[in-house]
């Protein structure tokens, strides 16, 4: 019965859409426009996370005027007055690369979503995940895009001519260069044993045995650090010390320009915990208990098990951020290179000695 | 020629276009920053020019290897060279 009406809603699509109608190209524009407004949904939903949390750690109340109890209309508030404010563009700025910069902070945030799979639904075994497209080598795809949005950092930095910017500017690199080798290599470990570049592959490869995270604790651990680096949160991020650099790159900035590079920020710090939990925490699967029957709410049960997961880590990395201070930009790049550095190694040897078994 | 096939020979066109322009603008630019992101744009549309030739990998690593690393670290090298506040 639910095959057949499936059968006819995709013979209509086939239809319209002509050949191929799930890779179809409008189909994939209409679900990447889909996917990016529920991105800004969820960025929006991270904001508004973060201040009551935040001020949850600190005993205040946080924002309870608009919007009801519990100030869910703070963040449109929030939106119109960072949208009505003047767009102030100082004398000395180096125009197109400061006007460039925040754009491509963005456009790096926003191209990652396409890759990724927002869960997935379960029909007679087979897993069709929620994403915008599916390729052979989407991890990598989501490594090369994110390290997109560092060069939109240093052109913020550079392009202000300001003292504060370019050290802000200075110290995102250095960072950047101690932290992305350990994370590529704890990344690359998972990949040697799941024998998969792809995404899916991988947390598929997490429903019939166990989680990565329990496999492989240390390159869990390295990576965990090495992603709150690269979101740039406290306590990594001397890119934009308030307390010593004003506001970092983001000095020169004001109106929708500072509101863009925020919002590149937090879609960032979302997608980071997309990906925390696709590859580590086994996505959509829970474990000892795989959803195969044919009853189409319990098909939609992952994508819930994904979005709490996806919750769950966003609040962990808040928590992180309110309870510890921020270190200085020699010691992130000595335990970058001396500490996170080694332990991906010895990571990636035992993911090797791992990959030899897997599966059991 | 069909519908496909004269929408890829105008997105190589567009590439071609800004490829060669970024390569020109490297070498005439007053500015070494400006080189360096001119640069990094020509890497960017070289890597287009592999995934719409349909070697996805190969684009995707030019981008991972030549803007995430090579370009950064020339960002970085250029960054350390001093330049005339205000210019």
């Amino acid at each position: 019965m639910l095959e057949e009406q499936m059968d006819i809603l995709l013979g209509i699509l086939y239809a319209i859409l002509g050949n191929d109608y799930w890779w179809g190209p409008w189909i994939r524009g209409v679900l990447g426009l889909c996917a990016m407004g529920g991105m800004m949904v969820a960025a929006m939903f991270a904001v508004w996370l973060e201040r009551k949390y935040a001020s949850d750690i600190q005993s205040r109340i946080g924002p309870n005027r608009v919007g009801g109890r519990f100030g869910l209309l703070q963040l449109i508030a929030d939106a119109i007055k960072l949208f009505t404010k003047e767009d102030i563009k100082p004398d000395k700025v180096d125009g197109p690369v400061w006007v460039a910069a925040p754009v491509l902070m963005f456009g790096s945030a926003l191209m990652m979503i396409i890759a990724i799979p927002f869960g997935a639904f379960i029909f007679n075994g087979t897993v069709y995940p929620l994403a915008v497209t599916q390729f052979d080598i989407s991890i990598l795809y989501l490594e090369a895009v994110s390290a997109i949005g560092i060069i939109g950092i240093f052109m913020a930095g550079w392009g202000s001519n300001n003292k504060f910017a370019v050290i802000a500017a200075f110290r995102n690199i250095a960072r950047m260069i101690g932290y992305e080798v350990a994370l590529g290599l704890t990344i690359i470990s998972v990949v040697i044993v799941t024998g998969s570049l792809n995404i899916v592959d991988i947390v598929n490869a997490q429903s019939t045995v166990v989680w990565f995270a329990f496999v492989m604790p240390l390159g869990f651990v390295v990576f965990g650090v090495a992603l709150i680096a690269d979101m740039g949160r406290v306590p990594f991020d001397q890119n934009e010390a308030e307390e010593e650099l004003i506001a970092g790159w983001g000095t020169e900035y004001s109106g929708m320009r500072f509101g863009l590079a925020y919002f590149a920020e937090y879609i960032h710090m979302v997608l980071g915990s997309c990906i925390a939990v696709l590859i580590f925490l086994g996505g959509w699967n829970i474990p000892g208990f795989i959803v195969d029957l044919n009853i189409p709410l319990l098909g939609l049960l992952p994508v819930a098990v994904f979005l709490a997961k996806w919750v769950l880590v966003m609040m962990f990395v808040i928590m992180i951020r309110w309870a510890l201070p921020r270190i200085r930009i020699d010691q992130i790049t000595s335990i970058g290179w001396k500490v996170l550095l080694p332990l991906a190694m010895v990571n990636l040897v035992w993911s090797v000695m791992l990959g030899l078994v897997w599966p059991w | 020629m069909t519908l496909g096939e004269s929408f890829e020979m105008i997105v190589f066109a567009v590439l071609a276009v800004v490829l060669i322009f970024t390569a020109i603008m490297v070498i005439t630019s007053k500015e070494i920053v400006h080189s360096a992101l001119y640069l990094l744009g020509a890497f960017a549309a070289v890597a287009m020019l592999y995934i719409l030739s349909n070697a996805a990998f190969v684009g995707i690593v030019q981008i991972f290897v030549y803007i995430g690393a090579i370009g950064i670290l020339i960002i970085f090298a250029v960054m350390l060279t001093t330049r005339e506040v205000g210019g």
